[in-house]
């Protein structure tokens, strides 16, 4: 084995990546050939420097960080408002469903003989839309109610209370 | 539901310790710094948490070259030439060993700030920052054969701009 191998082996070596017989077989290497070993002595010495002027991130940086969220999280919606935007939606929803209601009715027997055909079909497609905006309302209200609401403030608090009572 | 205060301070270090290393200006790595933890913030749920370290650092090496690009817009820069390095001065007060350390040190910021990208990149995750193999190969988006070629490549550099500081008798000292 010449020193172009335990050039590649070095890399390994550095990482403590080679098995206890290959570790062996390199250091029995660097004892003969004073080239790898100084080879070997230099990356030791560039990573020590390196790692010596590892840079931490300051407080006041940090800190600053935690500002700008704050206020960012500040000028986010409320919980409330967004809720109150979904119930909004499903109150619209709900209207039309109350108005759709008003045209089937019209279309009864009793008073059948002044709507056409045509009039009482529009009424059933209305009532069915009204439904159709109703379902999705309601599934969207589902969704934030477990997204928003018990998610973090009831299942995972219990979940929390939970692991550190185990 | 965006991250906690708590969960954002376990990154702080590795954003502004890998901007710092690529911007080597402390203001720049402190506005880096904040802009990426902001974005961390806002969207970390949304990583998986095996890949959020991974995800963090490609986030901050963006920001770095993008601060890059507007510093060379904003005024021509020039790359360290490693023949144009001082010396440090071998002050009468100051011992040898220590003006050979502060020499060393000087050549090896600027041997580091001469390596191209992703070399220069792979050196400071791996070897300043100690970050897996697995994470900086998320980070760069390179396979991990790639990154191990690349890393031997990037350490071969280095060593190849110090050797000729450092005499071998005094390494195998």
């Amino acid at each position: 084995m010449n020193c172009t191998t335990y050039e590649f082996r070095l890399e390994a070596f550095l990482d403590g990546g080679l098995s206890v017989e290959e570790a062996s077989d390199f250091e029995k290497h660097l004892a003969e050939c004073p080239e790898c070993k100084s080879e070997v002595a230099l990356s030791h010495r560039i990573r020590t420097e390196l790692r010596n002027a590892r840079a931490d991130c300051p407080d006041e940086v940090f800190d600053a960080a935690l500002a700008r969220i704050a206020t960012l999280n500040r000028d986010r919606p409320p919980i409330l408002a967004r809720k109150q935007a979904r119930w909004y939606l499903a109150a619209t929803a709900a209207a039309l469903v109350v108005l759709a209601a008003t045209v089937l009715q019209l279309s009864t027997p009793e008073s059948s003989d002044t709507y056409t055909a045509e009039e009482v079909a529009e009424a059933r497609q209305q009532v069915e839309l009204a439904f159709g905006l109703v379902g999705e309302a309601t599934r969207d209200a589902g969704v934030y109610l477990r997204k928003d609401i018990f998610v973090p403030h009831v299942f995972e608090p219990m979940r929390r209370g939970f692991g550190a009572a185990e | 539901m965006p991250l906690s205060p708590g969960a954002l301070a376990a990154h702080r270090h590795r954003i502004y310790g890998y901007a710092f290393r690529l911007l080597r200006d402390r203001d720049e790595a402190a506005d880096v710094t904040q802009d990426v933890l902001v974005r961390v913030w806002r969207h970390g749920d949304t990583v998986e948490q095996d890949r959020r370290n991974g995800w963090v650092l490609r986030v901050t090496r963006n920001a770095c070259l993008d601060a890059i690009r507007a510093r060379q817009t904003r005024d021509q820069y020039v790359p360290t030439n490693l023949d144009q390095v001082p010396h440090a001065q071998s002050d009468h007060q100051l011992p040898d060993a220590l003006a050979e350390a502060a020499d060393f040190r000087l050549r090896l910021d600027a041997a580091l700030d001469q390596l191209e990208e992703p070399y220069r990149s792979i050196v400071i995750l791996r070897e300043i920052e100690e970050h897996s193999y697995r994470d900086i190969a998320e980070a760069l988006d390179l396979p991990l054969n790639t990154l191990k070629v690349y890393l031997h490549r990037g350490r071969q550099r280095l060593r190849v701009a110090l050797r000729s500081i450092v005499p071998a008798e005094d390494l195998l000292s």
